[in-house]
Parts: C-alpha cells; sequence; structure tokens
C-alpha cells in the first residue's frame, strides 16, 4: 500500500512503488549516501521530504515484511519502514503496529488510536539520534478535532484515510494525514483497515475493531 | 537495539574458542516471480579465543560472505 503524505507545512509526499521510474529515481539518491541499500530489498520509497521531528531530509523506505519478521521475530506489526537521513547518512527503523496500550494523556480531544510507530536502531548502522522519544499514533477523530488540530478532514472516496500525530514527551510536534496512493500503485488492494482487522485477530483484541468500526467519524 | 542474526547458542571449546550457533536471513523482491523470496542460512562459526566482540565478529563475516550488506 503506498502511501501520500500531507504534512502540517503543506506538502505532500508520495510514496513509489518498486518497479517505477520515481522509484528507481529515488533509490539512486539513498545508495547514493547508504551503500548497503539494496532497492530489490524495499517495495516503495517516498520522495525526499523534510522530517518534522529531526528537521532534516529524509527518504521513508518500505521494508518487505518477510525480512521485518526475521528481524523482529514475529509477526504481530502492520507494516515497516526505515528512514534515511540523506543528510548525514544515518538510518532508523520504524515498526508500525496495532496500539494496544491506554490512551495516552496528550490525548485531550475525541479520537480513536488504532496503531502506533515505534523507531529502533539497527546494529552495525549508524542511528537517527533521539528517535526512541518519538512515537507517531496514527487515529481517527471527528471533524471538529481534525479541524481543530488543523487537519484537512476531506476525504476521497477512492482511497483510505488516516491520520497521526507525532508525539514526543507527550507532547504533539506535528500532525500528518496519510492516503493510500491506489492511483499511482493501482492493484495493491490492501488497505490499513483489513491491516488492522488481521492484526485484530492475530493478538485476540477483536475488541479494538469492533471499538473502531463502531465510530460514527469511522469513514471506511 | 536490532539485530539482523541471531545467536541461539555458543559453546567454548578446549582451546578458548567459541563456537556461535546461529540464524540471518535474507529477503530480495524476485521481479520474475514479482513476489519477496527470502534465504535463511542456520550454521555455525567459530570465534577465536580472546575476540572481545563476538557480535562484530559474526556481523562484519556475514557482510563478508554477502549475508547482510555492508
Amino acid at each position: 500500500m503506498g502511501d501520500i503524505i500531507y504534512k502540517n507545512d503543506g506538502t505532500t509526499v508520495v510514496e513509489y512503488r518498486l518497479g517505477t521510474v520515481e522509484f528507481d529515481n529515488i533509490a539512486a539518491i539513498v545508495n547514493e549516501k547508504f551503500s548497503w541499500f539494496d532497492k530489490n530489498q524495499c517495495l516503495y520509497l517516498t520522495q525526499p521530504h523534510v522530517h518534522e521531528y529531526i528537521n532534516k531530509t529524509i527518504i521513508r523506505g518500505c521494508v518487505l515484511r518477510e525480512e521485518t519478521i526475521n528481524l523482529l521475530g514475529n509477526d504481530l506489526f502492520f507494516t515497516a519502514h526505515r528512514l534515511f537521513n540523506i543528510e548525514n547518512t544515518t538510518s532508523v527503523l520504524g515498526i508500525f503496529s496495532l496500539f494496544t496500550d491506554t490512551v495516552p494523556v496528550w490525548v485531550t480531544q475525541e479520537m480513536f488510536i488504532f496503531g502506533v510507530i515505534d523507531y529502533y536502531e539497527e546494529y552495525g548502522r549508524p542511528s537517527i539520534s533521539n528517535m526512541a522519544n518519538l512515537k507517531e499514533y496514527a487515529f481517527i477523530a471527528p471533524q471538529e478535532t481534525l479541524i481543530s488540530l488543523n487537519l484537512d478532514p476531506s476525504t476521497d472516496d477512492d482511497s483510505t484515510t488516516a491520520y497521526t500525530a507525532l508525539v514526543t514527551n507527550n507532547e504533539i510536534i506535528a500532525v500528518r494525514k496519510y492516503s493510500s496512493n491506489d492511483n499511482l500503485n493501482p492493484g495493491m488492494g490492501s488497505t490499513i483497515w483489513g491491516m488492522v482487522v488481521t492484526e485484530a485477530k492475530k493478538q485476540k483484541r477483536m475488541d479494538i475493531v469492533r471499538n473502531l468500526f463502531s465510530k460514527a467519524y469511522f469513514i471506511r | 537495539m536490532i539485530k539482523p542474526f541471531k545467536i541461539t547458542q555458543t559453546r567454548i571449546e578446549p582451546d578458548g574458542s567459541t563456537i556461535i550457533f546461529f540464524t540471518v536471513s535474507k529477503t530480495a523482491f524476485d521481479p520474475d516471480i514479482k513476489r519477496p523470496v527470502t534465504q535463511t542460512l542456520e550454521t555455525t562459526i567459530t570465534v577465536p579465543k580472546d575476540t572481545v566482540d563476538i557480535d562484530k565478529y559474526l556481523y562484519l563475516h556475514l557482510i563478508q560472505t554477502g549475508w547482510i550488506n555492508g
């Protein structure tokens, strides 16, 4: 599932699939800095963009599910990606998984958190500093909450839309809107909601799915 | 810290060297069959006596042998 990321500063970041010209062009940028990067071990790459937390230009690359299972020793996650800081040749592994914790204290308005991205250093690879202090929470929320967070509540009927909050020390430092990029990556079929159901079943947490789908502001 | 290999067992030999039992996998997208293919290696390596960092020794060996991209 390719993403389009809509950042708070008005920029839009598109993710391209392996096999496209755009992917190859971005892969060349990553390879120039990271000799260990193999484009055949990556399914999607985003355009270079400035990361809101580290304030550096990064490229996000989707990690193959099979590789992630081998790295983690389990399959309890939605997706995984690497952030490549192309300014100082550091990277970090992000794991996007079902959110099963209690509601964080920074949640002060109506919203439903269904996923969270945690970041990990990888052995032998210089790491982006302080990423363990960052979490990116994925959520849905009523229109008024989205607007108060400076998020665009409009959705496209042909794609799946969700929102994220980048949080450190219980403070939101940025919010993002994500849509699936199916027009550029036709035929992929999987949506985040399908992954939520699959993971909830695996972890015997279908209560999360029932709760998510019962929200009046949930849009399939 | 996530490691790209898993040490499943270690055994110190009478000469002071250490035998490491480990697993490593490599996944890549195969354009011919349009899906990822994973190769897994389960084997051992003998680490010389007095090697300070066994993880580093194994990591560098796996780069040299092409199991990890270096």
